[in-house]
């Protein structure tokens, strides 16, 4: 998926990610200034880790992403609270999810649907949200494309997780349904 | 989602989301959620799916990892209850 050849030394990944992670972080609705302070610590967490323990990170530029993510999240997060910044216009505010999970009707509907998994089917989403494989890597265990790899997930997430939520939450708590699906 | 058009779009916001995607990708996805509102919901209803099953997975994997461990202790007491209840019938010469 690289076009470019990675960084060998830790520290060049500064200035391979910094621009896109900006970006990244600004499209999450942070100002550019709380954007600058998430990258930026996502960064020395990226290069921390590469340091100390560089197997355990299978996909340098993804970690980062996640780390950002989490990072931008938790600032931006903190300001609303403080009802210090709002959600820029084009971008749609999207409900806590950490919050909505810990709604109970949620969670119980979600450990129901996710137990009628089937076993490859809990492993792959497994792989790719918990363990933090790339469609790239799952791709090639399955043996077929990343964008296969992503339908397959993909199909497993809107066959039976979301309907199976979307249906208990329907009967139980249409308000939250329509928050949670607005399509 | 079922236009090739979405479908491709689809797939490349979750590789942004990731950080999975190439440069060009990348920006390509960046420029569109800046300027197309439409690719921007699907951008942050992308990004909200992705954080929930981030959130719930562990938790769903430990609950049912729970749930069988009780289901083995409920078949082995039903066992043990059963081999007692044998147990005592061969005692009391049934």
């Amino acid at each position: 998926m690289e076009s470019a050849q990675e960084p060998k030394n830790p520290k060049d990944w500064i200035s391979e990610l910094e621009g896109p992670l900006t970006r990244f972080a600004i499209s999450l609705g942070l100002s550019s200034h709380d954007a600058q302070d998430a990258v930026q610590d996502g960064l020395i967490a990226l290069i921390r880790t590469l340091e100390k323990n560089p197997d355990s990170i299978r996909s340098p530029k993804a970690y980062a992403f996640t780390i950002v993510r989490n990072n931008a999240n938790k600032r931006f997060r903190e300001r609303t609270r403080r009802n210090e910044v709002e959600m820029p216009e084009h971008l749609p505010e999207t409900p806590d999810e950490d919050d909505i999970y810990q709604e109970p009707v949620v969670k119980q509907s979600f450990q129901a649907a996710y137990a009628n998994l089937s076993i490859l089917e809990r492993d792959l989403l497994n792989k790719y949200y918990v363990e933090k494989w790339t469609y790239e890597q799952i791709g090639s265990e399955l043996g077929c494309s990343a964008q296969n790899a992503w339908k397959t997930i993909k199909k497993i997430i809107s066959n039976t997780l979301t309907k199976e939520v979307r249906k208990t939450l329907t009967q139980a708590d249409p308000e939250l349904a329509s928050e949670l699906f607005p399509h | 989602m079922d236009n090739p058009e979405e479908l491709e779009i689809g797939f490349l916001i979750e590789l942004a989301i990731t950080g999975e995607a190439d440069w060009k990708q990348y920006n390509e996805v960046m420029d569109r959620v800046e300027n197309e509102p439409e690719i921007a919901e699907l951008y942050q209803q992308a990004l909200a799916e992705h954080q929930l099953l981030e959130a719930a997975l562990p938790a769903a994997e430990q609950e049912l990892a729970q749930e069988q461990v009780r289901e083995a202790e409920r078949l082995r007491q039903l066992a043990e209850k059963q081999r007692l209840e044998q147990k005592n019938d061969l005692d009391l010469g049934m």
